[in-house]
């Protein structure tokens, strides 16, 4: 329970998955409260992604249990799982943007397909996503005619065009030049702030987390190592958090 | 033909050449139940595209985009082709049958040749080359681009916004090339029988459309010419269908997609050949 007492909109419980020999995820719990911005920290191959495609229900556990709005997403039908993924936006590490639909297109399809609206109100609602991601002007180009930034907020515009309650976020900040990743923070932190919305965030770029996250998790060796506040989360105590922030080497074992 | 004038070893003949084509189907994939377990999601493919032909009215607008690039962008082709693919029939044939005094016959063999046949065939391979292998190549993108996975998050039905459109474009077009193809043949073996093999081009027309012009029973088309068409309506729903799945079950960055594409043109031609033979014993028994 969250300190005003409201469940929270995602708990994972002692999640394991395992590829092959490989265990990538080995007993991870975490929890992220409405309203909140949670960012999961740690290093390349660490469950980190898996863990939010846990969330989404792309993937199904090895073990352990996965909560979104308080249903578990494994136990979920197909019906069921198309209408909580309807209450969820995610973004895409490199945008997934359909290459053969224009950037107008891409963000109405989703719009499109659900049937509710008007073809005049979707227009509003896209000319309305791209102004708060600062695309205006770009409509008309296809995702292949486009920056990587501007791909990348984009992306954010689909997944907030439908007006969601929690958004995810993979690697937000992957393959964007530092001047970029800073507009593209902002505007992150912009829509939390804004919009309201609960966001997930997995990046291992400090500068990301301390610009949009309320509070961050390290996670280590398939579980979570560190649960801190973000303002404490990178003055870190833990040795193994310090070396990897680059902060003193990390002790020999 | 008697069976009992074939040979004896002929059943043995069959048995070593379909073992041989299993087991090296079965040496190029992941092993018998990876093979079987792709046969099936074709299957499975093709039951999810028909539950979902209601979706077509709300799909109109890709579906006309789907079936202007397949045909348009293959008219080209499958004419050059559908010409050559005559004049080779006609000079083949009436090379033999001149040897019987028998050239005046060259029109109806090859317009029943071409409209059976040659002509559905053809064009099956052709779009099967030409745009089924560029569907398992954008397909095989999206897959590992994760375009595909976007549209699952976003609970959009991909099937009904991917799969259906193009193989009912195909169903439509394959059948429609089918058309200009066996004419095209039918003309371009008109050429070889009056320039090089002294049939009068009016004998050569009308003796192969005379040869065509017995309508069926239960549709009034010749029966010639309907199977033809009955069979690359089969022919273009498979390819779509096998070029479609390929694509989607793409892995691994370009490597996967090249392998999709090469999978999807390589079992589309498979298909063709050994389905061309069960609707040709279905439909002229």
């Amino acid at each position: 329970m969250s300190s005003d007492g409201s469940a929270p909109v995602v708990r994972i419980k002692d999640l394991h998955k395992s590829f092959g020999d490989l265990h990538v995820l080995t007993g991870l719990n975490l929890e992220v409260h409405a309203g909140e911005c949670l960012g999961i920290m740690g290093g390349s191959g660490t469950g980190k992604s898996v863990a939010l495609r846990h969330v989404i229900g792309l993937m199904e556990p090895d073990s352990g249990t996965v909560e979104v709005f308080g249903k578990e997403v494994a136990a979920l039908s197909a019906k069921e799982l198309r209408a909580l993924r309807r209450r969820v936006g995610y973004v895409f590490q490199e945008g997934a943007l359909v290459g053969w639909l224009t950037v107008e297109d891409n963000l109405a399809l989703p719009l499109r397909e659900r049937g509710k609206l008007s073809e005049s109100e979707i227009k509003e609602r896209v000319a309305e996503a791209l102004e708060t991601v600062h695309v205006t002007g770009a409509g008309q180009n296809f995702p292949a005619e486009i920056s990587g930034g501007m791909k990348k907020r984009v992306s954010i515009a689909r997944a907030l065009i439908t007006r969601p309650e929690l958004v995810l976020y993979d690697e937000p900040n992957a393959g964007l030049d530092p001047e970029i990743s800073r507009s593209i923070n902002a505007l992150m932190r912009e829509v939390s702030d804004k919009l309201g919305v609960t966001s997930l965030v997995v990046e291992h770029r400090i500068e990301c987390l301390k610009r949009v996250a309320d509070r961050v998790l390290f996670v280590h060796e398939g579980k979570v190592m560190v649960d801190e506040p973000t303002e404490s989360f990178f003055q870190p105590s833990h040795p193994r958090l310090r070396a990897f922030l680059g902060y003193q080497p990390e002790p020999a074992r | 033909m008697n069976p009992d004038s074939l040979p004896s070893w002929w059943p043995l003949f069959l048995t070593v050449l379909f073992a041989a084509a299993l087991s090296h189907a079965i040496w190029n994939s992941n092993g018998p139940r990876a093979l079987l377990e792709e046969a099936g999601a074709r299957l499975v493919l093709l039951a999810a595209v028909f539950a979902r032909l209601h979706h077509l009215p709300k799909r109109r607008g890709w579906l006309l985009n789907q079936v202007r690039s397949a045909a348009i962008g293959n008219l080209h082709v499958i004419s050059l082709v559908g010409v050559f693919i005559g004049m080779i029939f006609a000079l083949q044939a009436g090379i033999e049958l001149a040897r019987f005094g028998q050239q005046d016959q060259i029109g109806p063999l090859v317009a029943a040749g071409i409209a059976r046949e040659m002509g559905p065939f053809i064009t099956a391979l052709v779009l099967a080359s030409t745009y089924g292998s560029a569907m398992a190549a954008e397909m095989g993108t999206m897959s590992v681009s994760d375009e595909l996975t976007a549209l699952e998050v976003m609970s959009i039905d991909r099937i009904s916004l991917l799969v259906l459109p193009r193989v009912v474009a195909l169903a439509i077009v394959c059948p429609a090339m089918t058309v200009i193809s066996d004419m095209v043949g039918i003309i371009g073996g008109g050429f070889v029988a009056s320039a090089q093999l002294g049939v009068g081009w009016d004998l050569y027309l009308d003796s192969a459309f005379s040869s065509l012009s017995g309508l069926g029973q239960t549709i009034p088309i010749p029966k010639d010419v309907f199977g033809g068409l009955f069979k690359a309506f089969c022919f273009g729903i498979a390819v779509a269908l096998i070029s479609c799945a390929s694509g989607i079950s793409a892995r691994g960055g370009a490597l996967g997609v090249g392998r999709a594409t090469s999978r999807a043109v390589r079992d589309a031609t498979i298909t063709i050949i050994v389905a061309n033979y069960f609707l040709t014993w279905m439909i002229y028994r």
